[in-house]
């Protein structure tokens, strides 16, 4: 029964992936009054300002190597508490090690990345009622990663962030690292939403061609690269 | 707002399937269809499928960058699929389209998934020699993280000492008995900023390591007593600077001769001399400060040279450079200057330097020998003032330094299950100030021996070479096998009459070890040949 699950699922990702390659992008064809549902979901998962990207869950040192290295004792927050990086986690524990009991699995992790501050993104928000994150007030470009493993992280969301701000860049090719200048933390039922907000100030065109987004959450280590090209609406470039 | 969007269960990955079909624009008219229309149109559909993989084949085979980009757009196909079984249970449809550009671009290469943040952490060191190779603790918790070592040995000494008595090594005391070499009980400590190490200095060490200091001699309070249990005692505190800053005070690990303290870290049981003969410890302050995460700058403020306390008027101080630029090389360089280390000689200070290296130069992890790997260390120094000079000494003040130098190669095999090491060095230290003092009728670095002076002019040239074997079952311990020949210009090893007077039924230490006992003189010997079989176990 698995097996013939696992075939169905499989035809189907190939079946949507060839039927959708052949689908016109609705941002670039309609009006946003004339997207549907299914338009706007469409764009908020796979279009030039939100992607799927899957994770690395970084090794964890053992207490010589962090001492080695100036520390001691895990590190703790975001991306490290309440994560479970055990392949099989009714597999024997060592002795007295403590684990997470209620950690959440954390291999192969897939997080969702969000220009929250372009406009059809946020056209496409509204469009499907989504409210999430909360967009702050500034002259800020804001990239949001969705579906960070965490539980209980009830802080203040710029202070649960400020540790993830110097472990994030956009890259550009020939230029400096543009380096957000406040990153805040949410926290979802089972997850964690991460805002990450760069100043417009660092100026962002259609020549830079490709944009690089790096970023460590904890154990999590993730990247991905935009076409600055195709992140135009309406004519003008969106972020 | 926040509720999950994670729903799991085959039920809602089958509505997940459904709801991702239904979707799709052109499904939309098989809603109204027969069953064999729809079957009709699905072989359509699959044949459809398999003209563009076809296409994506031809494009690979046309554009190497763009089979990279495709296969990427294929994985988020894929997990789009995942997506709309997520979505579906929301009651949305999720499409999967893949961006044009992403099958088109060229996108600068992908930076490797390390953390480049902490120290040290964008790689794995623990191949190196004095770096255990654990990647787990038993006890572990948010305060505390425990570390407990045991190391035992037997040692075989070709000489047989009547006495059973080992010299001129801190790594073994006894030969033909099986010794409790060293028990540490104790571990890491942290909360917040805050960071301390404790770890007991029980069995053998308690006794060899302390008798080569004789800074306790100056003043009161026997500090050897104090602290002999104790092989690493400090606390300290940890600041976000940079890639870390940490100041420390106490007695903490010196890393000069590149051998750990701890036999279970290293390659060999017996190290050579520049390790042996180097401090094990320090006593002081030090800093810790990471200016990137392969670079470690740390100075210290220390009473001396592998002391408890402070011999003379001055302290010394030094530091070290600790670059990892890439996982399989290490430098480590180590100074050590000013210090006024000579008991009863308050003008002679003393500077060394000691530069060692590991390169891992060759892995494969699927061959049965998957790893080797060599360690260099070059160590010089010197004293002067007090009677002695560095360099191109006279009779009034003769020449006093130490060059040596060693070199380990190491193999893995079988997953990490076996290892081998071979190595050796040679040392030469003219005036003997670093030369480990044989326990001649219970001779310590306090007392000295007129069996074997260690004064200015006099020499001392040696060398040792070691091949060992190491079976290591777990992560967690290691059984060794090892061969070791030393050998020295002068006599200096243990020989079969022992280095311990006779007396009463066996042989015993006799009136005090700064005199000459009429009618007896220690055994020693230029060389000695032994077998280490140790069991080590680090928790």
């Amino acid at each position: 029964m698995r097996m013939k699950l696992a075939a169905a699922v499989l035809v189907t990702a190939i079946f949507a992936f060839c039927a959708e390659s052949d689908a016109p992008a609705p941002w670039k064809d309609k009006p946003v009054a004339a997207w549907t549902a299914q338009d706007a979901t469409r764009l908020l998962t796979n279009s030039p300002w939100c992607r799927k990207v899957p994770t690395t869950l970084l090794r964890l040192q053992s207490e010589d190597e962090r001492r080695a290295g100036g520390n001691m004792g895990r590190p703790h927050g975001v991306g490290y508490d309440h994560i479970d990086d055990s392949p099989d986690p009714g597999a024997t524990q060592l002795f007295l090690k403590s684990r997470s009991k209620d950690g959440l699995g954390a291999l192969g992790t897939v997080v969702q990345l969000r220009w929250e501050t372009a406009l059809p993104v946020q056209a496409a928000e509204m469009k499907v009622s989504v409210t999430e994150p909360p967009t702050p007030d500034g002259d800020f470009f804001v990239l949001a990663v969705y579906g960070i493993p965490g539980r209980y992280f009830n802080g203040e969301p710029a202070t649960l962030g400020e540790p993830l701000k110097a472990l994030a860049a956009l890259k550009r090719e020939g230029k400096k690292d543009i380096r957000p200048i406040r990153v805040e933390v949410f926290q979802r039922e089972q997850d964690l939403v991460i805002a990450y907000l760069f100043a417009r100030s660092e100026e962002i065109t259609k020549n830079d061609k490709y944009l690089q987004f790096e970023a460590q959450i904890g154990r999590f280590f993730l990247q991905e690269v935009f076409d600055v090209t195709e992140m135009h609406f309406q004519g003008k470039l969106e972020m | 707002m926040y509720a999950s969007k994670r729903a799991g269960g085959r039920s809602v990955l089958i509505t997940g399937m459904v709801a991702a079909l239904l979707g799709l624009s052109i499904a939309a008219p098989l809603r109204a269809q027969s069953t064999a229309d729809v079957q009709n149109e699905l072989e359509t559909l699959k044949k459809r499928i398999e003209q563009l993989e076809e296409q994506l084949k031809a494009k690979a085979a046309a554009d190497a960058q763009a089979k990279v980009d495709a296969e990427k757009a294929a994985a988020d196909a894929k997990t789009s699929a995942a997506a709309a079984a997520q979505s579906a249970a929301e009651a949305k449809t999720v499409a999967t389209a893949v961006p044009p550009a992403a099958a088109a671009a060229a996108p600068p290469e992908a930076a490797p998934a390390v953390d480049n943040q902490t120290p040290y952490a964008f790689g794995d060191f623990t191949w190196m020699n004095a770096v255990p190779r654990n990647h787990d603790e038993v006890i572990d918790s948010k305060y505390f993280t425990g570390e407990f070592r045991v190391d035992t040995n037997y040692i075989y000494d070709y000489w047989h000492p009547i006495d059973h008595t080992l010299g001129g090594t801190t790594e073994g005391v006894r030969t033909g008995e099986v010794v409790v070499q060293q028990v540490n009980v104790g571990g890491d400590f942290h909360a917040g900023g805050m960071q301390m190490r404790f770890l007991t200095q029980l069995g053998a060490v308690a006794t060899a390591t302390p008798r080569n200091d004789d800074s306790y001699s100056q003043g009161q309070w026997n500090l050897q007593d104090a602290y002999r249990y104790m092989t690493e005692a400090y606390a300290g505190y940890h600041f976000d600077v940079a890639h870390g800053l940490n100041i420390q005070s106490g007695i903490f690990m010196s890393y000069i001769g590149l051998f750990s303290y701890y036999s279970f870290d290293n390659w060999a049981y017996q190290p050579s001399y520049v390790s042996s003969n180097t401090p094990w410890f320090f006593t002081g302050v030090r800093a810790q400060y990471f200016p990137t995460n392969k670079l470690k700058i740390e100075p210290w403020f220390i009473n001396g040279w592998q002391t408890y306390a402070k011999i003379n008027g001055r302290h010394g101080v030094g530091g070290q450079i600790l670059w990892r630029p890439t996982e399989n090389l290490d430098f480590v360089f180590n100074t050590y200057t000013l210090g006024r280390d000579t008991l009863g000689n308050p003008y002679r200070s003393r500077y060394h330097e000691d530069d060692s290296m590991e390169w891992k130069y060759w892995e494969n992890k699927d061959k049965l020998m998957h790893r080797m790997a060599f360690s260099l260390t070059i160590d010089f120094g010197c004293e002067s003032g007090g009677g002695v000079s560095c360099m191109n000494g006279n009779a009034n003040a003769p020449s006093q330094n130490f060059i040596g130098g060693m070199l380990y190669h190491r193999w893995w095999f079988d997953k990490d299950k076996f290892g081998a090491t071979i190595g050796g060095g040679v040392v030469s230290n003219p005036g003997r100030y670093l030369v480990l003092l044989p326990p001649i009728n219970g001779a310590t670095a306090t007392t000295g021996s007129p069996y074997f002076p260690e004064s200015p002019g006099l020499s001392f040239r040696a060398y040792d070479f070691q091949g060992t074997f190491d079976w290591m079952p777990s992560q967690f311990v290691t059984f060794r096998a090892e061969f070791t020949q030393r050998g020295a210009n002068v006599p200096y090893f243990t020989g079969p009459g022992g280095i311990t007077p006779p007396g009463g039924p066996g042989s015993i230490n006799t009136g005090d070890p700064t005199q000459i006992i009429p009618g007896w003189s220690p055994d020693l010997r230029k060389h000695e040949n032994r077998w280490i079989f140790a069991m080590m176990v680090k928790l």
